[in-house]
């Protein structure tokens, strides 16, 4: 039962990424629902269900994007450091959630921006970059701060 | 609550990686497509996301479906006015067009108008999450006949490109991400440039001979050298263009003339 309501959550999430959070863009910038929700899922879970909730999630973002499964290896490799970040922790999850959540979008967006620049020779203009940086980790902070109650209240369906 | 231990396990990245590895050697791989699960699962989620977008499009028109008769009033006398001013242009347009007709007659450039191509109207669904991919996704696929390389364009010019069709929906790379392309010409020089992506609000003009003669303010439309784009589609407005002493090139921003953030249908070109 739970596995299903975690199976239609996965869909969900990607659905109203795709549809509902890109058009809340704010200066051209949208939440990411799918980071909040692998780092959330990765504070609350165990390694193994917790990689397997990131890879799933991020594959079919990357089914509804264009290219190499990128949004794939970053996800699985979030969810593995918060997992490992949690694991030398006390403390209260949520405050945790909401702090990964912060650093580890940043994260992100440079280990895709790196790799589109040295694998795919594409300009990213620093210009751009990071303001979008900076916005998008306040954005998805405030995000986290709805999300992890949801998260935690399916993850212990 | 998370306690503290001091003595905890050590887990073990062993899923991880190889879930890691496994995307790094598919996304690099020939069979990217995964044997059509791509867009099997495209097509699946493709009910869901019109189900969300007909949902989020419920609750965002509330607001304006209860609009003020009075605005309504304001802006169809405003229409009016607008029509009005510019009736006598359209005349003028219309026999320009028939004038333009006649010399490609005469040319013998039988069916080569440009703009006389069939288009298929298509809602955009969803877009890409990641900020890296200027992607939109349509509720237009191969069932309607939507091919890859397809045109796609709205009333104010060129939004983009067919990249990848399922059955129901097909993916745009718009104009402005940085793996796209356009042959492009200055509508009044009729210099040639290559017009690339690169942020969602600037577009680059490249390869335009120093010798050539842009000016801020000029309308770049797509060139006739293309084999994707039919030519005269509108692309955007220079915003800025310089050249050096010594440049060989100039150097082009181009503002779009497309407002991407809020494109909500467009036509596919046949």
């Amino acid at each position: 039962m739970r596995l299903l309501i975690i199976a239609i959550y996965v869909v969900l999430v990607i659905v109203l990424q795709s549809v509902v959070f890109a058009r809340l863009n704010l200066f051209g910038v949208s939440p990411d629902l799918v980071l909040i929700s692998v780092v959330s899922f990765a504070v609350l879970q165990n390694r193994g269900k917790a990689t397997v909730f990131a890879a799933s999630a991020a594959f079919l973002q990357d089914i509804l994007s264009f290219g190499v499964y990128l949004n794939t290896v970053t996800r699985v490799l979030i969810s593995a450091l918060a997992n490992n970040i949690k694991d030398s922790f006390a403390g209260n999850e949520y405050a945790l959630t909401i702090g990964l959540v912060l650093f580890l979008t940043p994260v992100v967006m440079l280990l895709e921006s790196g790799f589109y620049v040295f694998f795919q020779g594409r300009q990213v203009d620093p210009l751009w970059l990071l303001p979008t940086i900076a916005l998008a980790a306040f954005y998805n902070m405030a995000l986290s701060l709805f999300i992890f109650p949801v998260v935690k209240m399916i993850s212990h369906a | 609550m998370i306690g503290y231990s001091p003595y905890r396990k050590k887990r073990s990245n062993f899923l991880p990686v190889i879930i890691v590895l496994l995307a790094v050697f598919i996304s690099f791989s020939a069979f990217r497509g995964l044997f059509g699960v791509r867009t099997l699962l495209q097509a699946a989620l493709y009910p869901f996301q019109y189900a969300a977008l007909s949902v989020w499009k419920g609750v965002t028109g509330v607001p304006s479906a209860i609009t003020s008769q009075r605005s309504l009033l304001k802006e169809n006398a405003a229409l009016k006015d607008e029509l009005d001013e510019l009736r006598p242009r359209l005349l003028v347009t219309d026999e320009l067009v028939r004038e333009n007709q006649r010399l490609r007659g005469a040319l013998s450039f039988m069916g080569g108008n440009p703009y006389r191509f069939r288009m298929l109207a298509a809602q955009v669904i969803g877009r890409s999450p990641d900020p890296y991919f200027s992607v939109l996704q349509i509720g237009q696929g191969s069932r309607a006949g939507v091919r890859k390389d397809m045109p796609v364009i709205v009333a104010d010019g060129l939004v983009g490109r067919v990249v990848e069709v399922s059955r129901y929906s097909a993916k745009v790379m718009l104009i402005t991400d940085a793996e796209s392309s356009v042959a492009a010409v200055d509508a009044r020089s009729r210099d040639f440039g290559v017009v690339d992506g690169s942020s969602p609000l600037r577009l680059y003009m490249r390869h335009v001979d120093a010798g050539g003669d842009v000016a801020n303010g000029d309308v770049v439309v797509t060139s006739n050298i293309s084999t994707i784009f039919p030519p005269g589609i509108p692309i955007g407005i220079v915003s800025r263009a310089s050249k050096k002493e010594h440049d060989l090139f100039y150097h082009i921003e181009i503002k779009p003339s497309v407002d991407f953030s809020r494109i909500e249908e467009v036509f596919v070109v046949f």
